[in-house]
């Protein structure tokens, strides 16, 4: 457990080192890009030092670091706000878009991977495969648009984009999530779907699945008892990757559903090298990986006693 | 000036201006208008980004305006006049007109805005546009007067954009609470979500605006916006790319407003590094390129042909389309003479995210393989390209654009060849001559006359292949009505009304 702990501080700083560092040797003037290109030698000198850039950056990382130990994130350059006000502006998009795609992913792969595999080779399991090829194929931006055009445009059931919160309207905020949530859930689904058959499969044809028939369980106390959890495991594992990749700010949905999450928010920061905001969010969101493969590992151990957390 | 967000659009000047017809305008209603970037603040001296003015430009006033035809006209300045020698202009300012915080704007609030402009602590972008200000003087409440360090040709058209609006200094922080003079007043702003307005009813013009509310909402993806416009979630977008116009014309509840806009697009060429920094090769690159070929190909006819670096609704511009007209031959004839008669390699960059920009790069690509040049095409996302093209000039060639200015002087300086604009390092000691003479000069025939020169001097050295003045689409709802295009990057919701809803 310690040792864990220990290699996620140990990420979570040579995470922190290498994107200051890269951001420091990347093309691109903050300064230049805030006061546009007719801007006099002086008043951008002016500018990096009130910025605090014409300090050695060895000094600034210490800086920067040491106030993130205590909160502070630091201020956004071009928004002229603190990045953890900005952060947690944006995370309720984020998460509710993240927290959806996720159930539509996992209320469809679950049953999806279990059929799949019990009734293997049979005409509904090439379907499945069928089904979550195309899933695995398909972009989810384009799905997004396509869902667009038919839902949006079409069949006037829900609007083409942009968020409403929960406490101002729930049923609004609803009606404004399913369909990105849907583009990016079914994505995620085609993945889990896939996993879980191939990982039940394996487990199916263990030894001691026959033995447990053969003492006469019923079907599904086999199925959920002794193959599912086992089975679980590479999916948790994939569930993980899935959940950081979604939390991470699935930047094209947000693009095409016009949703102000952290990814949109990252990317603009990107373009106007507003590095303040950009290492902010590339730690909070490491944090989030890190944090999330932590709970997957602890998840091993329940359901694999085998597996010890030293 | 570089076109950071192309949102650029003027009546064509020679025929009627581009306006939807006026019906008797409906009071009220809510209006929704897609844009594609979130604005970078809502402070108009800290900011030059297009997009950001199109929502701007309704919470705030300058002292002169801009009408659909490029003339300067009344804003919040009723009357001016300036001195014989250039040096002093005396603005007379409407009376009772009110800021949305309730005080009532005088002159001090004229020399305050300016000297906030300048003032380096503001860090504002065009701070040098307004650098030939001496001092202000405030005879009186409504009187304004400014001094100038040199008589500035330019001087009275700086004062019609948005970057010169009149603000209340008091206010700590216009970037996200602003106040203004402006017709319609700040009700929120959710950063990549929407900004929105609600109507002014202190408003300096009696009956304006009509509408109650509007709403910009950030859509970045045109797919999306499109669709959101056919299914009535939006009534207005701002921009409808050129491949989409065809299909859009034919549907019954969505109008077009199409006028050329005031910009160019360019494929800039380095003067001062090979192949380019010999005349003939840049001349033989316009013999090699069909301009209407690379509008057809590249932006679906959507864009007028141009011969130097002047779009076509300019009172200025002086017609060079057929200096170099389509011809290959020449072109390789020219190539030989320059001692590249087995032609050459050479990197085209294209700055990321410009579609247009890139697609003219990819058709140009393709006329140049005909006459023996190996192009290799190169992305630069946009904060790379202005590091290493626009500062750096560490390039052969590139595409890009330029956006038009009410006064040729701003748009045309940067050839001058000390000018820190001069990515394309031209150097001509007539060209400098000239720009030096118009920037002063007070007479319009004479400016013209000069301008005229400077547009051949560009031509005739082929510094850069100058393709087209492409031309600018809003789509809308039918029911909204009292749309006026612009010369100036600005969306005037002040005449708008909606038939219905």
């Amino acid at each position: 457990m310690l040792r864990r702990l220990i290699s996620l501080v140990i990420v979570l700083w040579l995470v922190s080192f290498l994107t200051f560092f890269l951001l420091q040797v990347i093309p691109g003037d903050p300064a230049q890009l805030i006061l546009g290109i007719e801007a006099s030698p002086e008043a951008l000198e002016s500018l990096r030092a009130h910025l605090g850039l014409d300090k050695p950056w060895p000094l600034r990382y210490v800086a920067w670091v040491t106030d993130m130990l205590r909160g502070n994130m630091g201020m956004s350059i071009r928004l002229e706000r603190p990045v953890s006000a900005l952060i947690v502006e944006r995370l309720p998009v984020t998460l509710s878009l993240a927290f959806t795609a996720m159930f539509i992913a996992l209320i469809i792969s679950f049953p999806a991977g279990i059929f799949s595999a019990l009734k293997w080779n049979s005409p509904l399991d090439y379907f499945l495969l069928f089904v979550t090829q195309l899933g695995i194929a398909i972009p989810s931006f384009w799905m997004g648009i396509l869902l667009i055009l038919i839902f949006s445009l079409y069949f006037r059931l829900f609007p083409t984009g942009g968020f409403v919160s929960w406490w101002e309207n729930p049923l609004e905020a609803f009606r404004h999530l399913v369909l990105p949530s849907v583009s990016l859930g079914l994505v995620a689904a085609a993945f889990l779907t896939r996993m879980l058959r191939s990982s039940m499969l394996e487990v199916l044809n263990q030894a001691y699945i026959t033995a447990a028939k053969a003492k006469g369980l019923m079907s599904y106390q086999v199925i959920f008892r002794h193959a599912l959890k086992n089975a679980l495991i590479p999916v948790i594992t994939l569930a993980g990757i899935q959940w950081s990749f979604l939390m991470g700010g699935s930047i094209v949905i947000e693009q095409v559903f016009a949703l102000p999450g952290l990814g949109r928010l990252l990317l603009s920061a990107v373009y106007t090298r507003d590095i303040p905001l950009i290492q902010g969010l590339v730690m909070f969101i490491t944090t989030v990986v890190v944090v999330s493969n932590f709970i997957v590992d602890l998840l091993y151990a329940y359901l694999d006693p085998r597996i010890r957390l030293e | 000036m570089l076109i950071a967000t192309l949102f650029l659009i003027l009546a064509l000047s020679c025929a009627r201006p581009a306006e939807t017809p006026q019906a008797k305008p409906v009071k009220g209603g809510t209006l929704v208008v897609a844009i594609s970037a979130n604005p970078d603040g809502l402070d108009p001296h800290k900011t030059v980004a297009a997009v950001t003015f199109e929502v701007v430009k309704n919470l705030y006033d300058t002292l002169v305006e801009s009408d659909t035809l490029g003339n300067i006209v009344p804003g919040l300045a009723e009357k001016w006049e300036a001195s014989p020698d250039g040096l002093r202009w005396t603005f007379y300012l409407r009376k009772g007109v009110k800021f949305h915080n309730g005080r009532e704007m005088t002159s001090a609030d004229v020399k305050a805005s300016f000297e906030r402009i300048l003032n380096p602590e503001t860090k504002a972008p065009r701070a040098k546009d307004y650098a030939v200000i001496q001092n202000i003087e405030t005879p009186d409440n409504y009187t304004v007067v400014f001094h100038l360090k040199e008589p500035q040709a330019a001087f009275l058209s700086n004062l019609a954009y948005g970057w010169a609006s009149i603000v209340p200094v008091e206010e700590k922080d216009l970037r996200n609470r602003p106040v203004g003079t402006g017709p319609f007043r700040f009700v929120e702003w959710v950063p990549d979500s929407h900004v929105k307005l609600e109507r002014f009813p202190d408003y300096f013009i009696k009956g304006q605006p009509y509408l109650d509310t509007v709403i910009f909402k950030i859509m970045p993806d045109p797919a999306a916006k499109l669709a959101a416009l056919k299914a009535g979630e939006v009534d207005v977008v701002d921009q409808v790319p050129p491949q989409e116009v065809e299909e859009l014309k034919k549907n019954p509840e969505i109008k077009l407003v199409q006028a050329p806009s005031n910009g160019i697009y360019i494929m800039a060429l380095n003067n001062a590094r090979p192949p380019f920094d010999k005349k003939e090769v840049r001349q033989a690159i316009s013999y090699a390129v069909d301009k209407r070929g690379v509008i057809e190909a590249a932006q679906w006819g959507q864009g007028a042909p141009i011969g130097s670096h002047m779009p076509p609704v300019s009172p200025f511009y002086v017609d060079l389309t057929d200096k170099y007209p389509y011809s290959p031959d020449k072109a390789r004839e020219l190539l030989a003479q320059a001692g590249y008669s087995e032609g050459f390699e050479v990197t085209l960059i294209m700055p990321q995210p410009y579609d247009f920009h890139i697609r003219n790069c990819e058709v140009i690509a393709d006329y140049l393989k005909k006459i023996g040049i190996k192009v290799k095409l190169e992305t630069y996302e946009w904060g790379t390209w202005l590091e290493k093209v626009y500062k750096g000039r560490d390039y052969q060639a590139t595409c890009i654009g330029h956006t038009g200015r009410l006064d040729p002087d701003p748009f045309l300086n940067r050839y001058v060849s000390d000018s820190k604009e001069n990515y394309m390092n031209y150097n001509n000691p007539r060209y400098d001559e000239i720009m030096r003479q118009a920037a002063v000069a007070t007479d319009f025939q004479k400016r013209k006359e000069l301008y005229a020169e400077a547009q051949r001097l560009l031509a005739e050295d082929a510094v850069a292949l100058y393709l087209m003045a492409p031309l600018w689409t809003v789509g809308m709802r039918k029911e909204v009505e009292g749309w006026k295009i612009y010369p100036v990057d600005i969306f005037d919701l002040r005449t708008v009304y909606k038939t219905s809803g």
